[in-house]
């Protein structure tokens, strides 16, 4: 196949020539790559390769009123397992004996861990869930089990640490202390963790990394861009010990009556310092725990604890005094077209109105109000008004519910409203706004704001410090107010609640007995249902504390008169506090250790803040604060034991390097 | 086996690019795939030390294949061909998919990918067919066969699917050219290509437009010299017919990611995160690389992961940016300087098959540094094929090794062969 000689040069420096082209063009499109367009495309490296990573703030703990934590954020981890990264040997090797290890640690047998393994193997699971929730020492105790120890990429040992919002005290006082929305991690709507989720969550801090390789990061400049700035601790005015008492003092009584749910509320008469709140619902399978925040949220017709209001006014206005006589006659009586009774057969007859107060008397006070009111009945509201009780007290919590007095002109008026308001209905009101008013008069008449937070600090500096707020100097005068203090100091002593009395311990108090879901009175007859209430203080002379106790529908089998079911939490919650106190010298002592491990304890926190790295004292103190003491300074914490820490196996003083193993014996 | 005395004749010039280029191929991948967990050089889960064992082992091939006689390639080509069809089809029983293409045999821990080792066999079943003293490559009938050798082995790569290694036998039009076939096949090949393109950018109806007016307009022009009517009316009509064909395929055969490849080069779409995203990252890496780049090891792109397959197709982006312009220009000017040196060495052959072999030789390896270069900075679409002698995987590197190493032995034989 000969060709012409020139024509095969030809062709040579064709082929040659197109294929130099070719690579010509591409030098020109290096070019302008790296030179024309290289700036655009340095720029989006840099874009690329660095990255602000946000470094979480830690949220601020909350306080009991001395001190004890009733919410703080711990470490949790969640550790899974890579099954495909594992090297055939190291598998074979490891699997069995990592297996009895994982039994012997959460207690299921070593073959249900081998099986799991070997099957996420085979199905080349690279995700599989180990363990979770495991507290930090739990985690180390994992890391360096067989397989495991070889780390991520030989190991397949992956570990995810979260937060987690701990509770110490547990389930008490939860609904007022708040929780972590369940849906959406990070977000605190309710309690005090919602109220004042801006103070506690601190806020976010920037870091500036570049990526090294597949999943690496280095931070840019050896400073964060912007530090994280820890959130505030909140201390509340809980108190720990009676929250602890009212809990359970609720608890026994909701479960004996087998009532729908109850909330109970300890207040301090001179400041307005909410000392405890318990809520407790019933759950589907009969068992209570703390499910909304009755005691702040749910407005209902508080029945008889209102006749006290209604009393005050009336004195006030001097429209009657205690001695006025009022015909209760049989017990039963027509007013306006609707039957009003009294809880007594054949009445009380002629009384005066302490007595009718005493009793509880309805239709001595529809009789009294009425008569009094009637031609009036805005004189009456306006005094009621006067006193805030008709709008919400504006507590930080949210979800307060509003209260409901009603006046002439408005659309649930009727010649029936003035004396049903008389005896606690066609009014509505929160458990806490009738013991705002109660504290009012254990306090003289001065109406202070109930509080539920002390103060709120940043280490040891006091960031807010929340004063006792007054929101009325007097409601009533002093005569008024002895007047009325007599007849709750009566009521237990002789009238419906004496059966609470007792000799050694002075209580005063109302009972409240309101029907409730009446609106179908036919079915209301077939299962009546009531809100069982007593709103006092005690003791009675020098009020400390005042306390209302809200249970709705016990179960009429067993009671619903204020006096059965809710008289005696009243009771039981004030003895404790009060009576039950050969404890006072103990606590003494107590509160002496206290101080001295508090005072270590704030001076730590000095010198972490400082940012001096010395290991503190803990022993004395709690476990679970020390291990977030240590932690926070960053070493590493192995526990062993319950309780207080015995002795630490580095001694305070000495400053190891970060990330140093320290030993805590409990006892 | 006249080894000991054609020892002096290997081209040793050849035998040095390629070392250079398989060296600076090895840093490249180094530098890619490297990671911090890695246990050392040897450690072979991890590429680059996989690369160090198949540039070892290619030695020892280069030995092999140097020791044969030349004789062995030429008398064997027709069954070594036929070896690699049966390995080719033998894909569809026993191969093995891996991301997403039956291109694989799995044997052991090894992988072996047929269609690398089926362009030298190709290349040597061609030069066998061309050089035959029965052949004449002006005649159609021996162009028909010369093309059936190729379309065979492109036909069986095409649905595993693998279009890319396919399209390199597209690269053998250089050495038939070589051979005499009519520059009319060339002519044919660009036009088609520009009508592809054309049809791509302003769409069948509008291409089909121009091809009539241009073609009236020549018929016109050379009307005194009373063209054939028919001959004119064939040829437009041949490109309007082509024209909507490609639009019929690209719209309702290819599939969407194929037609977003186009696209993006011929600048209808941008997206930086999406279809587009290797190569706009490769664009990034090589982008930011500027005149000497950011030193081995030190690209903050190739290091972040960033561009995809980076160790393989897009090792040029390595080169990019941590070597910068000068470095890519020399990795462009060392394959440049094997090329020629190829050509140069096949145009002195005595032997018509050796001639064939290293055109074939110089085209393959040229396509496929053209095609891949320009698909990672953005010149072409893209198109799943490796740099020869630079990217990761033993049956690329043994493949172009062997394609290579057989021409310097042929070469070798040239000096004494009468």
């Amino acid at each position: 196949m000969p060709i012409e000689q020139k024509n095969i040069l030809n062709r040579l420096y064709f082929v040659a020539g197109g294929m130099f082209l070719f690579a010509l063009l591409i030098a020109v499109k290096l070019l302008d790559i790296q030179f024309n367009e290289g700036d655009k495309y340095r720029e989006l490296a840099a874009k690329n390769t660095t990255k602000n990573f946000t470094i979480p703030a830690n949220r601020g703990n909350v306080y009991a009123d001395d001190g004890s934590l009733l919410a703080s954020s711990v470490p949790k981890y969640e550790i899974r397992f890579d099954a495909v990264t594992v090297k055939e040997e190291n598998f074979k090797e490891n699997i069995v004996p990592l297996s009895k290890e994982l039994s012997k640690m959460f207690g299921k047998p070593a073959s249900y861990y081998q099986n799991l393994f070997r099957k996420a193997r085979s199905n080349k699971n690279r995700y599989l869930l180990v363990a979770r929730d495991l507290g930090y020492s739990d985690y180390i105790r994992v890391k360096k089990m067989p397989l495991f120890r070889l780390g991520p990429n030989r190991g397949g040992f992956i570990a995810e640490p979260r937060t987690v919002r701990e509770h110490p005290m547990g389930k008490i006082a939860e609904r007022l202390v708040g929780n972590e929305d369940r849906n959406t991690p990070g977000y605190y709507a309710v309690g005090l963790e919602g109220a004042f989720h801006k103070q506690l969550s601190g806020k976010e801090g920037h870091r500036l990394k570049q990526k090294i390789s597949k999943g690496r990061w280095k931070p840019v400049y050896d400073e964060n861009e912007i530090e994280p700035q820890d959130g505030y601790d909140v201390i509340s005015t809980i108190n720990v010990n009676m929250q602890d008492i009212a809990h359970h003092a609720l608890l026994k009584q909701l479960t004996d009556y087998e009532a729908d749910h109850g909330s109970v509320i300890v207040m301090e008469v001179a400041t307005g310092d909410i000392k405890a709140v318990a809520n407790l619902g019933k759950s589907k399978n009969g068992s209570y725990y703390e499910r909304l925040n009755y005691a702040v949220g749910e407005s209902s017709e508080p029945g008889s604890t209102f006749k006290t209001v209604a009393l005050t006014v009336a004195l006030e206005q001097k429209v009657i005094d205690t001695a006025t006589v009022v015909n209760t006659e049989q017990g039963r009586v027509r007013m306006y077209g609707r039957n009003i009774t009294d809880s007594k057969r054949g009445g009380y007859g002629e009384i005066s109105a302490a007595r009718a107060l005493e009793v509880s008397s309805n239709i001595g006070f529809a009789r009294l109000i009425d008569g009094a009111y009637k031609d009036d009945p805005k004189k009456f509201t306006d005094k009621v008004k006067s006193w805030g009780l008709d709008k919400k007290i504006g507590i930080s919590i949210k979800g307060e519910g509003a209260p409901i007095i009603p006046e002439v002109g408005d659309e649930i008026w009727s010649r029936n409203a003035l004396p049903s308001m008389a005896y606690g209905y066609n009014v509505s009101m929160t458990p806490l706004q009738i013991l705002t008013f109660y504290n009012a008069i254990a306090n003289n008449g001065v109406m202070v704001k109930p509080q539920f937070i002390k103060e709120i600090k940043s280490w040891n500096e006091q960031i807010a410090f929340y004063d006792t707020e007054i929101l009325n100097k007097k409601i009533a005068s002093q005569n008024t107010i002895n007047q009325i203090q007599e007849v709750l100091k009566n009521i237990v002593q002789r009238g419906t609640g004496r059966s609470l009395y007792s000799e050694n311990f002075s209580m005063a108090g109302k009972t409240g007995t309101a029907r409730t879901d009446y609106s179908d009175a036919s079915a209301w007859a077939k299962d009546p249902k009531y809100v069982s209430s007593f709103a006092g203080y005690f003791p009675a002379e020098n009020p400390k504390y005042s306390c209302i106790v809200v249970i709705h529908k016990p179960s009429t089998k067993k009671g619903y008169y204020g006096a059965d079911v809710t008289g005696p939490v009243f009771k039981r919650i004030a003895q404790k506090i009060f009576t039950d106190s050969p404890l006072k010298a103990e606590i003494a002592d107590i509160n002496a250790v206290e101080k001295i491990v508090n005072a270590d304890y704030e001076s730590y926190y000095t010198k972490v803040q400082k940012r001096i790295d010395k290991v503190p004292n803990v022993k004395g103190m709690a476990g679970m604060d020390a291990v977030s003491l240590l932690e926070n300074l960053g070493y590493r914490v192995i526990v062993a034991g319950n309780g207080t820490v015995k002795n630490q196996s580095i001694p305070a003083g000495e400053s190891p390097k970060k990330g140093t193993e320290i030993t805590l014996n409990l006892s | 086996m006249a080894f000991g005395k054609t020892a002096l004749k290997f081209d040793w010039i050849i035998m040095l690019l390629f070392a250079m280029l398989v060296t600076a191929g090895w840093f490249n991948i180094y530098s890619a795939s490297y990671s911090s967990d890695a246990t050392g050089l040897l450690d072979f889960s991890q590429p680059y030390a996989k690369q160090l064992l198949w540039i070892c082992l290619s030695v020892v091939l280069i030995v092999i294949i140097l020791a044969l006689d030349e004789k062995f390639y030429e008398r064997f080509s027709s069954i070594i061909y036929l070896v690699s069809l049966v390995s080719l089809a033998g894909l569809y029983l026993f191969g093995n998919n891996v991301n997403g293409a039956t291109s694989w045999y799995l044997i052991g821990p090894a992988s072996i990918q047929p269609s690398e080792f089926a362009k030298a066999a190709t290349a040597l079943a061609l030069a066998k067919y061309v050089s035959d003293i029965q052949t004449n490559m002006s005649l159609f009938k021996d162009q028909l066969k010369a093309f059936l050798i190729l379309a065979i082995p492109a036909l069986l790569i095409v649905p595993q699917p693998d279009p890319g290694s396919a399209l390199i036998y597209a690269a053998f039009i250089f050495p038939l050219y070589r051979e005499g076939l009519h520059f009319v096949y060339l002519l044919l090949g660009f036009f088609a290509a520009a009508l592809f393109v054309g049809t791509l950018v302003l769409g069948a109806t509008w291409v089909s437009l121009m091809v009539l007016i241009i073609t009236a307009a020549v018929f016109l022009k050379n009307r005194k010299r009373k063209p054939s009517r028919s001959k004119y009316a064939i040829i437009a009509i041949a490109c309007v017919a082509f024209s909507f064909s490609v639009s019929y395929i690209f719209n309702n055969v290819f599939e969407q990611r194929h037609r977003d490849r186009f696209n993006i080069v011929l600048g209808k779409e941008t997206d930086s995160k999406g279809i587009g995203y290797n190569t706009n990252q490769s664009e990034i890496a090589i982008g930011s690389g500027g005149w000497f780049g950011k030193g081995w090891t030190q690209g903050t792109q190739t290091k972040g992961n960033f561009v995809p397959e980076q160790h393989t197709d897009y090792i040029f982006s390595t080169v990019g940016e941590e070597w910068g312009f000068l470095g890519s220009l020399g990795v462009v000017a060392l394959f440049v300087f094997l090329i020629i040196r190829i050509l140069v060495l096949a145009e002195r052959q005595k032997s018509q098959f050796a001639r064939v072999y290293g055109y074939s030789v110089a085209a393959i390896i040229f396509f496929h540094f053209f095609v891949n270069v320009g698909m990672v900075t953005g010149l072409f679409p893209t198109v799943g094929i490796p740099l020869p002698f630079f990217s990761y995987g033993g049956s690329g590197l043994w493949g172009f090794t062997i394609l290579l190493f057989i021409f310097v032995r042929l070469d070798a034989a040239n000096y004494y062969y009468t």
